[in-house]
């Protein structure tokens, strides 16, 4: 019954003061929602990247080059890869460029790839609780890898997310409609005078013509037809064993929704980037903004990818995938032989190892804590020692003068700190679903994925964990006890005279 | 008194367990992470981004240390001898170089 | 037979030692008898307070002794005078330190709190009490909402609440009307007649015809002590 009455009493004193109740819970909703939210994102960007590990490749190979990773040559890659039992390369070139002003990582994949993209956003993705081992048959990844079945029937951008309207980037000068299309390039390159360097805003705030001729003078006839432009330049294309099947998918390029929102890129728009504009790309359809790294990526044919990059021939990496079901894998041998002939070469548990440190607390986790306990506990502690300071020292003197004990005192100071501290965790647990789930992180995201601006584009990884609540609620309570308890104890260890005086 | 204790009780038993709610459900099905899509696009490009952050910027050791493993934003030394890479600081990950291949040095 | 309360040498000294020291109280040596009303008078500054918080455990003497029931409790423990202060003394101050935003009668049962008594027993314990004391209207009512007068036997009430043997009582008309002052006469008498032992520090003329012994002070040190005639 003390301990009842002493919780009664803490809520009443919490109940008495209530500007400085919430003062105190504001400062630590503060610290608490910005711990919250950095534990809930680095939760969800280590699951997302978890998940990228496990479906990425087994063993990633890419040589040295003067102690960077250089690119390696497919054919002889491929070809060293498969005198290995057991295991299967892929080459994957992954690059960086500006479409318009906005840096995306390309990537270039092989026709199986491809083919993956289209048929994974159909929505039902067997591979996503088939086991694996149960589509490869022979080891070929990418196509097996989400169950498709060979020489199905394809929809054109089947569920493709595409912007209903085409819409014009801010700032851009209004266009007018497609009347004729030498007059609308004209008029393009009459209104915009950067317009050589900013092909791709041309060409997305366009409305899309079959007749219209594009910027660089070639026209979407050529590349609705599959084909690709004379002089292209095209690398080299190392045929997948299901190529012929699958079909050419040359030109298109699958984009991130970050980039198709802001630049209403619409599936089957025509766009060249600045890199190499000879080079003609098609908007193949825009991916799900549900993965982290899928915002601002543009995903394209390997030698689409090597033809803009002018590396014919080259490639990253060679994507190793084993066979689970093949226990007599020549994988070892394949990483002793290629490490010995000087290249780079990573495996999963390796780079799982690597990963697993890159999040801890002292990985980036710490430069955020940081943050939070210099810039914000330690004024919250301020606030909770001195808040209403002579007010508390008068009272606590009050109640030892009429026969309260210390320890009651801090007893009773420890309970409303308790309360305030469920308080504060509970309520930042809530506003930080609140702002995650229904603002999608916006303004406070930026601060701890980089490059996702002040309104995210992508979902923003987040997940809060029962231990993310209770170290919030530690944090909350170390701050409150820290600051109340302290100043309690000493006014209460103060002679009540001169409390009250 | 009393009541209002009660309330304020009440109230907070409510935010606890509205809390408790929503941690449930994010351990269930995390927010921002469509398993299924995800999956599909890490498997169709063989698996890519580590890092809290969205592009490539700078330099790709962030970005995902499989594409690079190191830090070449060295080539823009800053004075004090700090490899400057922005997208390095104030995010949830920091990915530290590895020796890729350990010297092993054998006394004579 | 022993007195209640009694002092030997009783000292309470600021900045003892430095060019600034003040000695609040000096040497001061007395005894009150069980069942006596004390009144302790001076001018102001004469250390009157200072020689109440001292009694009533609220400050510790610079040298000296305080004797309650002949023990020695200037050595005692924090936890030993939080003890006394709890089940012997009970101290109504010169502005009353009544709690703010909560209920008269909250602030009269306050200190029953940590004694683990439930809500509704502290209830009808302070009710009871301040219905004694004419304040049955005024249960509810915070302390801002009271005249002065009110305050006070709200202060009276929670000194009580723990049916002390000895009521301290520090300048009570120093803030009340003069209509009220009688009526906390009169309470005092009553409350004297019940068997405590009532100490009061006031320089207000108005008791000169109260009291059974009385302490005049004059810079700390005890000037004066007149002892009334008992009826028989």
């Amino acid at each position: 019954m003390k301990h009842r009455n002493l919780l009664f009493a803490a809520l009443g004193d919490l109940i008495r003061h209530p500007a400085g109740s919430l003062a105190v819970l504001g400062c630590l909703l503060t610290v608490t929602l910005m711990y919250l939210i950095s534990m809930g994102i680095s939760e969800g960007v280590r699951f997302q990247a978890d998940m990228s590990l496990d479906e990425g490749a087994d063993i990633y190979v890419s040589s040295d080059q003067c102690g960077l990773s250089g690119p390696i040559l497919i054919e002889e890659m491929l070809r060293r890869v498969s005198d290995f039992d057991g295991v299967r390369g892929v080459a994957r070139v992954v690059g960086r460029t500006y479409f318009a002003e906005r840096l995306v990582a390309v990537v270039g994949l092989d026709s199986q790839g491809l083919q993956a993209f289209r048929d994974g956003h159909r929505g039902h993705v067997p591979g996503a609780t088939v086991p694996r081992d149960s589509h490869w048959g022979k080891f070929h990844p990418p196509r097996a890898l989400i169950g498709v079945k060979i020489g199905a029937t394809v929809p054109a951008f089947p569920a493709l997310k595409g912007p209903a309207t085409v819409s014009r980037p801010t700032g851009t000068p209004p266009l007018p409609s497609p009347v004729g299309a030498t007059e609308n390039s004209r008029m393009l390159q009459h209104r915009e005078p950067w317009a050589e360097d900013r092909a791709v805003r041309q060409v997305v705030t366009s409305t899309p013509s079959p007749r219209a001729p594009l910027i660089e003078g070639r026209e979407r006839q050529t590349l609705s037809s599959g084909g690709r432009g004379k002089g292209d330049g095209a690398g080299e294309h190392v045929p997948g064993p299901m190529d012929s099947k699958v079909g050419d998918r040359r030109g298109e390029v699958f984009l991130g929704r970050a980039l198709a929102d802001e630049f209403g890129v619409k599936p089957g728009m025509p766009f060249t980037l600045a890199a190499n504009k000879r080079k003609l790309f098609k908007a193949a359809g825009t991916l799900s903004p549900s993965c982290l790294w899928s915002s601002h990526v543009l995903v394209m044919h390997l030698d689409d990818a090597n033809d803009f990059f002018r590396t014919p021939g080259q490639a990253n990496h060679a994507l190793v995938y084993r066979s689970r079901s093949n226990a007599g894998d020549d994988s070892a041998g394949l990483i002793q032989t290629l490490k010995a002939d000087g290249f780079r070469v990573s495996d999963r548990g390796e780079n799982r190892e690597r990963l697993r440190r890159s999040f801890s607390v002292s990985g980036g986790l710490h430069s955020v804590l940081l943050v939070i306990g210099v810039a914000l506990a330690f004024p919250t502690i301020v606030v909770t020692c001195g808040l209403g300071m002579a007010e508390q020292r008068r009272e606590i003197g009050v109640l030892r003068a009429t026969g309260w004990r210390t320890r009651d005192v801090i007893e009773k100071a420890a309970l409303g700190n308790l309360v305030i501290s469920l308080a504060a965790a509970s309520v930042a647990v809530l506003l930080a679903e609140l702002w995650m789930r229904g603002f999608n992180g916006r303004l406070i995201a930026q601060f701890f994925v980089s490059e996702v601006g002040i309104v995210p584009s992508v979902d923003i990884p987040f997940r809060l964990l029962p231990s993310h609540a209770l170290g919030c609620m530690g944090l909350a309570l170390v701050l409150t006890e820290t600051g109340g308890i302290i100043s309690a104890w000493v006014h209460a260890r103060t002679l009540p005279r001169q409390s009250m005086s | 008194m009393d009541r209002r204790c009660w309330t304020l009780l009440s109230l907070l038993a409510i935010a606890m367990l509205g809390a408790g709610t929503g941690i449930t459900r994010d351990a269930c099905a995390p927010h921002g992470v469509q398993v299924n899509e995800m999956r599909t696009f890490q498997r169709a490009v063989g698996g890519l981004g580590l890092g809290a952050i969205a592009v490539p910027m700078w330099q790709f050791l962030n970005y995902d240390f499989r594409i690079q493993p190191v830090d070449d934003s060295v080539s823009w030394p800053v004075p004090g001898g700090y490899s400057y890479g922005p997208d390095r600081t104030a995010t949830v990950s920091y990915f530290q170089e590895v020796a890729g291949n350990e010297w092993v040095v054998v006394k004579p | 037979m022993q007195p209640i309360i009694s002092t030997e040498d009783l000292s309470r000294w600021y900045n003892a030692g430095k060019r600034d020291e003040v000695r609040a109280v000096d040497r001061v040596s007395l005894r009150i008898e069980k069942g006596e009303w004390a009144v302790f008078g001076g001018p102001s500054g004469s250390g009157k307070t200072t020689l109440l918080g001292l009694i009533g455990t609220l400050d510790r003497p610079t040298r000296g002794k305080v004797l309650l029931r002949g023990k020695d409790v200037t050595g005692f423990s924090d936890v030993e005078l939080s003890r006394i202060r709890r089940t012997e003394i009970g101290i109504v101050f010169q502005d009353f330190h009544l709690l703010r935003g909560i209920a008269a009668w909250e602030n009269v049962a306050y200190p029953l709190i940590p004694a683990g008594i439930g809500s509704k027993q502290r209830y009808a314990r302070a009710t009871s009490l301040m219905e004694r004391l004419d304040l049955g209207e005024r249960i509810n009512h915070s302390p801002e909402q009271l005249s002065g007068g009110e305050q006070q036997r709200i202060a009276i009430a929670r000194a009580l609440i723990n049916a002390p043997s000895i009521l301290i009582a520090d300048e009570p008309t120093s803030n009340i009307d003069a209509s009220s002052v009688q009526a906390l006469l009169e309470l005092l008498q009553q409350l004297q007649r019940e068997g405590k032992t009532i100490l009061v520090s006031s320089h207000d003329p108005v008791f000169k015809d109260y009291g059974d012994v009385r302490f005049c002070l004059e810079r700390g040190a005890l000037a004066e002590v007149v002892r009334a005639q008992r009826s028989p």
